[in-house]
């Protein structure tokens, strides 16, 4: 099967090895790129995210594709955001269930909830923490894409995965001819 | 010349274009269903009582209220299900907006979207301000939703209700630890 790829390989002469390098490398930077500008765009540091766990359920299950947002104005209940805990790796994504603006300092005091988990979030946050704030989000979903995230779910469980298919991925992209 | 990778590979990426760019109007046409919502909360009962929670005296409000909403006209081709709840909106001295949500349910089938509950109480989620005490408030209720699509965007929306109970004083004392 491979044969006639390794042939040309070797045919390559070095410009032409060189060139395809490039190609390879444009595609990882014109991706780099696209996701930067939708960062921006969007602005929250992450615009895309899976979805890892089941405490939202029915409503996004694991592996399903969230796409987010930053609004301008404050958040509301009932939205569905994606927040990150200092200290913690992860981010969540939890629905909104409680809300205070405070008068003086304009800061948001927000409880959340999963849709799934029968009590509140006040046990996933830090000891003694009741609240979280506006900097501790990420991003509010807007938009939603189901299973296709899967992909990255099981490259985080079969790390094995991840190599083999960039390694596929850029062999591919050397000897492929245009 | 060309060889199955490369055929395999280019009715992969026909597809995936196809599938992207259904999957995208989808998404985009079902911004455009108009839809025709209605829903409101009565409240019927409104009680304060005191609980020592986290060391202070703090103020429990217990709701009972009539719900019926008519959301059947959120349900379209692209509705998963949607996520309904009811607010409790309020204004003290300290905070300018406070929401709380009283109830909340998850609607899977346009059957299930005609809401009526007599008697409704707070049971799942406490009614609880952030200082310990109320205060003079008037509270507002309305109904909230919020759509999730098979693919696309989540929007959302509420009614309000006009109606305004002020908060009672508490009714007695109970100490639990």
């Amino acid at each position: 099967m491979f044969e006639e790829e390794i042939r040309f390989l070797r045919k390559m002469n070095k410009r032409q090895l060189a060139q395809q390098v490039l190609n390879f490398l444009m595609i990882i930077s014109s991706a780099l790129m696209v996701w930067k500008a939708l960062a921006l765009y969007t602005n929250s540091e992450s615009p895309i995210v899976v979805v890892l766990s089941g405490s939202m359920e029915p409503a996004f299950y694991r592996g399903d594709l969230l796409f987010l947002g930053m609004p301008d104005e404050p958040l509301r209940v009932g939205d569905i955001c994606v927040f990150k805990i200092p200290g913690r790796d992860v981010p969540i994504v939890h629905r909104v269930i409680k809300l205070h603006d405070e008068k003086e300092s304009e800061k948001q005091f927000i409880l959340t909830k999963g849709d799934n988990n029968q009590v509140d979030d006040r046990g996933l946050y830090n000891k003694g923490q009741l609240w979280i704030h506006r900097e501790h989000i990420i991003g509010k979903v807007r938009g939603f894409l189901p299973y296709i995230g899967i992909i990255t779910i099981l490259m985080n469980d079969y790390p094995q995965l991840k190599y083999v298919l960039i390694g596929f991925l850029g062999l591919y992209m050397l000897v492929n001819r245009e | 010349m060309y060889n199955i990778v490369q055929r395999a590979s280019a009715i992969f990426a026909f597809a995936m274009t196809v599938m992207f760019g259904l999957l995208l109007s989808i998404a985009i046409s079902s911004l455009y269903i108009t839809s025709n919502p209605i829903g409101k909360v009565d409240i019927n009962e409104l009680n304060i009582w005191l609980y020592n929670y986290a060391n202070k005296e703090t103020e429990f409000a217990f709701i009972e209220m009539n719900i019926d909403a008519d959301l059947t006209s959120l349900f379209n081709w692209n509705t998963k299900q949607l996520f309904v709840a009811v607010v409790a909106e309020y204004e003290t001295e300290l905070h300018e907006l406070n929401q709380v949500v009283l109830w909340d349910s998850i609607i899977r089938s346009k059957e299930d979207a005609h809401i009526k509950g007599n008697k409704v109480r707070n049971e799942k989620y406490e009614f609880v301000d952030i200082t310990p005490s109320f205060g003079e408030v008037n509270a507002k209720y309305s109904i909230y939703w919020d759509v999730m699509p098979y693919v696309g965007f989540l929007v959302g929306g509420k009614t309000g209700t006009n109606q305004t109970i002020p908060f009672p004083v508490p009714l007695n004392e109970k100490v639990y630890n």
